[in-house]
């Protein structure tokens, strides 16, 4: 690891504006310190601000609910108003990392984590537009069975790795972020940015400017799933997962939120899928429709085919889940009238 | 540069306050390695993926390859070195994890103990899948996994 | 002689905890990158970043001028030439390749450079500022890439490793139905939880120490003593405990040389650590497979003809055979085989054993083969296992009678165990509401490799027994085995046995691998111990100021740490009779051949060699057996298969301890689920470089992966193999796993995946 100008900050006003990085569970940035992707002139160690209510706590705001940007991943995950909540959001935390990290990792650091393509983790690869603009894409001629199939452009098909944040943009979570020109929320969709032809751009954060918290609004619905299909059944990325929020009324879907990870090159709201469910009545020829819209623009690769049928089957089962027409096992509910 | 290379930093681990000139980038795991020469933390990977370097920070299984060891100050750090009573009596887990023969080569054995500590004390282990979950954060290339939920189990009944 | 006879086994054979199990759940355990020596500096290794070619230019401008950095070793550096050296089987290096002597490149991670530093920080800052300019050359990467035909790299086809008996093309013109079918493998590399580390010492210009971490020890010991130009005595090596090794620290590799330079150049000593990422370089890996079958069966479903077509993986330099034929040109009976091997070389470094060699990779086609067999002869597959079941009396491959075989039992007991007369032939007809479950089954097998071992057993004046040998203890138990065999060998309780291993100035052994140290050592130690027990007695009875003077040896019992006639009071401690013969220790040494073996061994093993006796011996063929039953659990809507439960019978011979015995056997079938649906390295096609060289991504089990594992262990000592009876378990339970996983999948689902890793992908 390079070395670099250290400073733990002492309040949040000393700390935005400061150069460099902010370090806080440091489960991404110091794994790609020492991997020398990432090369920060001076690290900001928020974690001191931990004592500072402001950042850590998990309170009530207005009908939702406000998590500080220093809250770990565990404590968000066991808080009592997630879990009643917010349940997709306790299920995605709870199936991301491994409990070490989820000790460690803040949520303000989980939407900031790093993709885990191996073209941009390791130097050896030449070609990264996102490492290095302009050099290439290593994975879209090479190997990409892990690779986006929503929202890639020809410079990026990485896939953005966070769990949580498919299950924060699925509640319509906000980002607060305070700079040193004052403090604006930004949405979490609009946060998470598309690779496009700036690839090494990911988020919608200025120079200096702190993640202070995320807002969740009250719930659209209280049933809510976050469903993630992984090649090990545990401490592994997804290679498909569906946050789904469901409201049905008399067997008819009022309300719907559907977002999707391990297959877009950020957390991937699915408005296709939305307008498919609402006012529709809630069986699986809907869901499956629902899939349909949602994958209607995906651009697989040959290796990563497989997400397509894949991530369709995982949609369906998660709105049948969120509907309660089948059990975690995939089993029908009895009198549930699937 | 010079001045990165030693920066002043008091660490408490096992309730033992050590006072360190360190360079800023050195990880928890390397300085309570190759520093502290408390070698019990093992090195399994260095990039939070094995689970070999948990230590208990402030009671919590954290990761210290992936942990400043600037920003352990101010935090009680407990490694498996400070887990046996003050009499070295073996803690009811490693006497358990020696009974079931929960490790082979012995190289992921203290950072499993420690998260199976903490697997118990945080009532993970009721069920055989929680536990396993739980537990997954530690790889076992020896591959001892039954025998690990074995001897976990064992503990959590005994606290019942 | 055996243990057996005459005398309370109070450890052998039974559950019993490992001595060395305190110190390792305290973190008291030394492995080797945690020796604290005076003057340490820390060393970091860097690798090449392609495939082929060559070094154009290192600029070590910013790397030196990092405070604290001490010396940096490239191939321009003077005084650090190394003699060649032969890579095994011919030698006991892992590769000849020699690092840092020239600037050419010839696999990916080879090593280029080393940067010592006061810091270990300071050295790895230093390392990422080197910068290396390459050339780089065309390339071969994979064993896909090496098959395509491309004239750049040799295909050698290696008789010497075929098999044929009988007439193939006979055997499949006679036969009622013919079948053909390919499987294939991919590389895997090991892994083991302890990376690779070296600490080197000097002691003048003559002699160094080395710490590593090695599952044989006279390998570090011989490859240095030839590559430096030093008597293999003046090279010490310390290795008292293994973080595992799983064959990847079996042979040396070129990182080991390179800090032993270092610690000669700078004049104090020198560690090294890898990264995980280089544990996916220049230490080895299991090559990658393809096994093409063609095969005959009559109208009874028995084999009349059976050929394979093996193609493996190597690098360049070297030649080591992923020996894929080994498994089917002896397992079932059938009088018409041929085995044909090729050799694909590949800029993809030096392969090496890694756990069940060949035997596992093999074992998958095999076994797979034989689910696809049965199902077309209308037979349940244990059925058609067993309707092809080799007698006894007479092993396929060399008409030899085996030294001892029991697998129509390991079927019985697995089976029973498992449940398997439960079992529904249909695809897809047992399922657990929405899941589908699926159950599969396969035959296990592992030749017998004995070695010449030594050991020697000392009497303390407190009483104590320190059993030595230059053996090692990776996870297999070994320290407790031997402590056992010596404690019931003289009637000791185990808390008074002392075992050190790992110290290569303790008597010599050979390579813990092949499943063979605590049959070959043991036997080594029994011997010792016994020699102990003899001479003490030998003394007592003949000392008229013992209680046992004249009494007859055959009277004497050991127990409760001394010599006593039966079950009398009539006797004394050991330390008495010590204490008589006016000496403060007594020691005995004893050298063990191992059946079937001669002199030859013994001085192979002593001149660092392996000096093993093969499995097919002269009077017997030496196998061990098993039966592999395997539960999967698949949600038919991701088809992501989950193994919940296995259960294997082994015939292993005698079981030394039955607690270890169990964790190895269990441990090796969590490697063959491993196998069957997630290890698997991935290497860029366009650039030759490996794209998961990390744990995130190379993907071995996670607890939650693993559901109940139950094993068997059958209890049939074979003296044709060892003075113990036993013959080994650290292997068999990989052996047929991956297969029987790949069996139950195709029960579940219908999809039959004649590849590994089964990932979802391959279902869907």
């Amino acid at each position: 690891m390079r070395p670099f100008e250290y400073a733990r900050a002492q309040s949040v006003e000393g700390a935005v504006g400061q150069p460099g990085k902010f370090l806080a569970g440091g489960t991404t940035l110091i794994d790609l310190m020492k991997l020398d992707v990432e090369r920060p002139s001076h690290l900001t160690d928020i974690t001191p601000l931990r004592e500072n209510g402001e950042l850590s706590q998990i309170v009530e705001d207005g009908e939702g609910v406000r998590i500080g940007a220093l809250a770990s991943m565990s404590q968000t995950a066991e808080h009592a108003l997630i879990a009643e909540r917010y349940p997709a959001l306790r299920e995605a935390l709870l199936a991301g990392a491994s409990q070490q990290i989820r000790n460690m990792a803040s949520m303000g650091g989980n939407i900031m984590q790093r993709t885990r393509c191996p073209y941009f983790r390791d130097l050896a690869f030449k070609e990264c537009n996102k490492r290095d603009p302009g050099s290439g894409c290593g994975a879209r001629e090479g190997h990409h069975r892990k690779m986006a199939i929503l929202g890639g452009s020809d410079q990026c098909i990485a896939t953005h790795a966070s769990d949580a944040s498919v299950a924060l943009v699925a509640y319509g979570a906000s980002v607060v972020l305070r700079g040193p020109d004052g403090e604006r929320t930004v949405r979490m969709e609009d946060f998470n940015l598309l690779p496009g032809e700036t690839p090494h751009i990911e988020h919608d954060l200025r120079d200096g400017e702190l993640i202070v918290a995320l807002i969740l609004p009250a719930p659209i619905a209280r049933n809510a799933v976050y469903l993630k299909v992984r090649d090990r059944e545990s401490y592994e990325f997804a290679l498909s997962s569906c946050a789904a929020v469901l409201d049905v009324q008399d067997g008819k879907v009022n309300a719907a939120r559907v977002a999707l990870g391990g297959v877009g090159t950020k957390p991937w709201r699915s408005p296709e899928a939305e307008a498919a469910l609402v006012d529709q009545p809630a069986t699986r020829e809907t869901f499956e429709a629902a899939a349909r819209a949602a994958l209607q623009h995906a651009h697989p690769l040959a290796q990563n085919a497989f997400k397509v049928p894949l991530t369709a089957r995982v949609i369906v089962r998660a709105l049948m889940q969120a509907a309660g027409l089948v059990d975690e096992a995939g089993n029908s509910i009895e009198g549930a009238g699937a | 540069m010079t001045s990165l290379n030693s920066v002043p930093l008091t660490l408490t681990v096992n309730g033992q306050a050590h006072a360190l000139d360190i360079p800023v980038q050195a990880t928890l795991l390397d300085v309570l390695r190759e520093r502290l020469h408390l070698t019990g933390t093992k090195k399994g990977c260095d990039h939070g993926q094995c689970g070999a370097c948990t230590v208990l920070m402030d009671g919590e299984p954290h990761l210290s390859c992936l942990t400043l060891a600037l920003s352990a100050q101010d935090h009680e750090i407990r490694t498996i070195e400070g887990l046996s009573g003050p009499d070295g009596a073996l803690h009811p887990m490693q006497a358990a994890f020696i009974e079931h023969d929960a490790f082979q080569c012995g190289y992921c054995t203290p950072g499993q103990i420690l998260s199976a500590v903490a697997c118990v004390e945080g009532g993970h282990a009721a069920n055989n899948a929680e536990l396993r979950d739980f537990m997954s954060g530690n790889l076992c290339r020896c591959a001892a996994y039954p025998q690990i939920v074995e001897a976990v189990k064992s503990v959590a009944g005994e606290r019942q | 002689m055996t243990v057996q006879k005459g005398q309370p086994q109070n450890y052998v054979g039974q559950r019993v905890s490992r001595v060395d199990g305190p110190d390792k759940v305290r973190g008291a355990a030394t492995y080797t990158a945690e020796f604290d020596l005076p003057e340490l500096a820390h060393a970091v290794l860097v690798s090449a970043t392609i495939p082929h070619g060559s070094i154009r230019s290192i600029d070590q401008k910013a790397a030196r001028a990092v405070p604290g950095v001490l010396d940096i070793l490239t191939h321009e550096s003077q005084g650090i030439e190394l003699k060649p050296v032969k890579a095994y089987p011919r030698g006991p290096a892992g590769t000849s390749v020699l690092p840092l002597q020239s600037p050419n490149i010839e696999f990916r991670g080879q090593p280029v450079a080393l940067v010592v530093a006061e810091s270990l920080e300071a050295a790895q800052h230093a390392a990422q500022l080197l910068e290396i300019e390459y050339d780089a050359s065309d390339f071969r990467a994979t064993l896909e890439q090496g098959l395509k035909g491309l004239p750049l790299l040799d295909k050698l086809p290696l008789p010497p490793l075929g098999h044929s008996r009988g007439n193939v093309k006979k055997g499949l013109k006679d036969a009622a139905s013919t079948f053909e079918a390919t499987y294939d493998t991919p590389v895997h590399h090991h892994n083991p939880l302890e990376m690779h580390a070296v600490i080197a010492a000097w002691d003048g210009d003559e002699r160094v120490t080395i710490y590593e971490p090695t599952q044989w020890m006279q390998s570090a010991q011989h490859t240095l003593a030839a590559m430096l130009g030093l008597e293999p005595d003046n090279v010490h090596v310390i290795s008292p405990f293994v973080g595992g090794g799983f064959g990847s620290k079996a042979t040396t590799w070129p990182h080991l040389p390179t800090v032993v330079l270092a610690a000669r150049k700078l004049g104090r000593p020198v560690k090294l650590v890898l990264s995980r990422a280089q544990m996916f370089a220049a230490v080895g890996y299991r090559a990658a497979t393809t096994s093409a079958y063609s095969v005959g069966l009559d109208d009874n479903a028995q084999f009349t003809a059976m050929k394979l077509d093996a193609q493996t993986q190597t690098g360049v330099s070297d030649l080591f055979p992923e020996q894929v034929g080994n498994v089917p040109k002896m397992l079932y009976a059938n009088p018409n085989m041929a085995l044909n091997y090729t050799l694909i070389r590949t800029h993809a470094g030096p392969n090496i054993m890694m756990r069940a060699p060949g035997e596992a990779s093999g074992s998958f086609g095999l076994e797979v083969l034989m689910d696809e067999l049965a199902e077309k002869a209308g037979l349940d597959p244990l059925e058609f296992r067993r309707c092809n079941h080799a007698p006894e009396n007479s092993d396929p491959e060399s008409g030899k009678p085996y030294s001892s075989k029991h697998l129509l039992e390991c079927y019985d007991r697995a089976a029973g165990a498992f449940g398997w007369e439960n079992r529904t032939p249909e695809i897809g007809s047992m399922r657990d509401g929405h899941t589908l479950i699926g159950w599969g089954m396969a035959t296990a097998t592992y030749p017998v490799y004995a070695s010449a071992a030594t050991a020697r057993a000392r009497l303390c004046a407190d009483g104590h027994v320190e059993i030595e040998a230059g053996s090692h203890d990776i996870g297999t138990g070994t320290y407790s085995i031997l402590a056992g065999i010596a404690a019931d060998s003289l009637g000791l309780d185990i808390g008074q046995i002392t075992v050190k291993l790992g110290d290569s100035r303790l008597p010599k052994n050979g390579y813990s691998g092949g499943s063979r140290t605590a049959s070959s050592v043991g036997s080594a130690v029994l011997a010792a111990a016994m020699g102990l027990r003899e001479e003490l007695m030998e003394a007592a009875t003949h000392d008229s100021a013992s209680p046992l003077f004249g009494v007859a040896g055959q009277d004497i019992h050991p127990r409760d740490g001394g010599l006593y006639l039966g079950e009398t009071d009539q006797g004394e401690d050991y330390t008495a009779i010590l204490k008589r013969l006016g000496k403060d220790q007594h020691e005995v040494y004893r050298e063990t051949i191992p059946h079937e073996g001669s002199q030859k061994h013994l001085d192979q093993l002593k001149a660092g060699k392996d000096g093993s006796v093969a499995a097919v011996a002269e009077r017997f063929a030496r196998h061990s057996w098993g039966a592999v039953f395997v539960e999967v659990r698949i949600d038919p809507d991701f088809m992501t298969p989950r193994v919940s439960r296995v259960v294997g019978a082994f015939d292993i011979g005698q079981v030394i301890n039955a607690k270890t015995a169990e964790s190895q056997l269990t441990g090796g079938m969590v490697w063959g689920v491993g196998m069957a649906l997630h290890e698997e390295t991935h290497t860029d096609a366009r650039t030759g470089l490996i794209l998961n060289s990390n744990l995130a991504e190379y993907h071995i089990p996670v607890n939650a992966d693993i559901g109940s594992v139950q094993a068997i262990a059958l209890d049939h000592p074979d003296f044709h193999v060892s003075a113990l009876g036993a013959r080994g378990a650290g292997e068999i339970g990989i052996v047929g796993t991956a297969a029987a996983v790949a069996n139950a999948i195709y029960h579940a689902t219908g999809k039959r995946v004649r590849e590994t890793p089964i990932t979802l992908d391959k279902l869907i």
